[in-house]
């Protein structure tokens, strides 16, 4: 087993009387590509909001390369190398591409309690390179707001980027993409993965996009983790098909 | 850039203008221009918060009276010179702005406003009651040095801090700190997911704002020879927040435009009508209707649109900055 980089033990996290995420113990390897699936209001959100700083767990804790992160402020895990990008893509709609990028390099170098020289020309060069990366290098003076979907997407992914994180948490980072654009976001991430050993873990829908990108499988139903396992292990368990087929799911599965 | 660049000709012309300005007219007038620039340095170290980080204050009236409050409390228990008190006022309206701010970026929005307005209301009470301290209602007086009390020579001490507060604001706007503010104004969960502390920066920028405030307080105090408690009452925090709106809170200079306009319509309109704050209240309904961006954001709208007409500009190519 390699080493955990992000280890989920016994997480539970509970609105009210609903507990979104029960007893959950999954975690990530390092340079590891984990998917976590499973139907709506499964609770897949909700524990990447537990490993990113969004959320406190109820119960249970959250660890980053072995240290409790359990309840910290996201910004705070962000300055550990703890990336995420959201379901609802979020950006900076009044920046250009390269401001929205600019502002997340500056601040994971701690430029930003500077007050006085102007910030307009900084880092250029790093971010024409984060947006190679993400094959947005044209679009760099764009406004972001009027970006397509496919676009705010990845500049969102080039925020995420920004200031080499370790992990990346990504909540369906390919929801309303062109198939051209998904088969892009898969080859980037497995380039990230294996060039610079990013660890990845995931939540996806499009379970081809699962399967052509994921190296291990979390299955999770109601808050609990149901199935695990590599693709192949997940595909053929009973349990999973159960789970979608019952509930109308990816019948081709 | 290009417009940028224009802006800051402009400017240096205004600049210009001010400083042969008292060869130009004469007192009276030069007395208007100083108020005018004391509300422009006000407007503009409010939009900090306002168009800066996004926050709706509704007490800066508190640290532009504490400013006032800071030159005569140290004239009158310490003998110490109005310039001293001056150079103080930041200090002094920084820290209340501080603890202030400690207490309410915790909340947000209306909640936020209200709690800014109460306590300005606070600081205006303890002003306004504590007699043997302050002098309560009956304020206190400021005495100006001999030197200063050459308009010309006040004129250029005012004009002289003004464009450096001004200039200091523009600097902040363009740094880093500055685009720190702007993402967390335009999304305060992305912000902190790029690893921004994003009360901290809250906390940061109304203290800069208050502390500039007082600075305009110190001068406006000084200028008039006169603390009063009714500096800091709430009807005078309205003011900042009406002048940046009617400029334009997303613009730079839209708040010293707005003051420009709101302190020289206030001058006629308290010479020959009874009622300024409603006429002004009649004007910023206007202009908020039919120019929702402000005077200069609606200028900038239209020279921006105008060049990508005549350049034919990719449709989304852009350059707003102020």
């Amino acid at each position: 087993m390699i080493a955990p980089v992000l280890e989920f033990d016994a997480v539970s996290k509970a609105f009210g009387g609903f507990r979104a995420v029960a007893d959950m113990s999954v975690s990530l390897g390092k340079g590891e590509i984990l998917a976590i699936i499973g139907p709506n209001g499964a609770g897949k959100s909700t524990l990447l909001n537990l490993g990113s700083g969004a959320l406190a767990p109820t119960s249970g804790d959250v660890r980053h390369d072995g240290n409790s992160i359990a309840g910290q402020a996201a910004h705070r895990l962000v300055h550990r190398g703890i990336a995420r990008s959201f379901q609802i893509t979020s950006i900076f709609p009044g920046m250009d591409v390269a401001e929205n990028v600019r502002i997340a390099l500056m601040a994971r170098r701690g430029y930003c309690r500077q007050f006085l020289w102007p910030a307009h020309r900084l880092l250029n060069d790093e971010i024409e390179a984060l947006l190679a990366q993400v094959r947005m290098a044209e679009a760099r003076n764009r406004l972001a707001g009027e970006l397509a979907a496919g676009d705010r997407k990845r500049l969102e992914f080039a925020i995420a980027l920004a200031g080499s994180p370790s992990v990346i948490l990504l909540d369906e980072p390919t929801a309303g993409m062109s198939a051209d654009e998904r088969a892009l976001v898969v080859e980037v991430l497995k380039e990230l993965n294996e060039r610079l050993g990013l660890s990845i873990l995931f939540t996806e829908h499009d379970i081809d996009m699962v399967f052509a990108l994921a190296q291990r499988i979390v299955v999770m139903h109601q808050g609990e983790l149901i199935a695990e396992g590599t693709p192949q292990q997940v595909r053929a368990d009973p349990r999973v098909r159960e789970v979608y087929l019952g509930k109308g799911h990816r019948a081709e599965m | 850039m290009q417009i940028t660049a224009k802006s800051l000709a402009g400017f240096a012309i205004v600049v210009f203008i001010l400083v042969v300005s008292p060869y130009l007219t004469d007192e009276s007038n030069l007395f208007v221009l100083m108020d005018v620039l004391i509300a422009i340095l006000f407007a503009t170290s409010y939009n900090l918060v306002l168009g800066g980080a996004g926050l709706l204050s509704f007490g800066h009236a508190a640290y532009f009276g504490l400013g006032a409050y800071t030159v005569a409390l140290l004239q009158a228990h310490l003998g110490l010179p109005m310039l001293v008190g001056i150079a103080l006022s930041p200090i002094v309206a920084g820290v209340f702005a501080l603890l202030v701010a400690l207490l309410t970026v915790r909340l947000s929005g209306m909640y936020f406003a209200m709690l800014t307005l109460a306590f300005a209301q606070l600081i205006y009470t303890v002003i306004a009651e504590w007699y043997s301290f302050t002098g309560g209602d009956n304020g206190i007086p400021i005495t100006v040095p001999d030197y200063f009390f050459v308009t010309a020579h006040y004129f250029y001490l005012t004009l002289g801090i003004v464009v450096g507060g001004v200039l200091l604001l523009w600097l902040i706007g363009n740094s880093p700190f500055g685009a720190a503010l702007h993402a967390i104004r335009e999304n305060p969960q992305r912000a902190s997911f790029v690893g921004l502390n994003v009360k901290l920066y809250q906390v940061a920028a109304f203290t800069i704002s208050g502390a500039l405030s007082g600075v305009a307080g110190a001068l406006s105090g000084s200028l008039h020879q006169m603390a009063f408690p009714s500096m800091l009452y709430w009807t005078e925090s309205a003011q900042p927040v009406l002048m940046a709106l009617a400029g334009g809170i997303h613009a730079f200079f839209g708040p010293a435009v707005g003051a420009a306009i709101f302190t020289v319509l206030n001058f006629f309109v308290a010479s020959y009508a009874g009622y300024p704050l409603l006429v002004f209240g009649v004007v910023v309904l206007v202009l908020v209707m039919a120019l929702p961006e402000g005077v200069v954001g609606t200028f900038r709208r239209w020279l921006i649109r105008r060049r990508d007409a005549g350049s034919r500009a990719a449709p989304a190519s852009r350059d707003a900055r102020p």
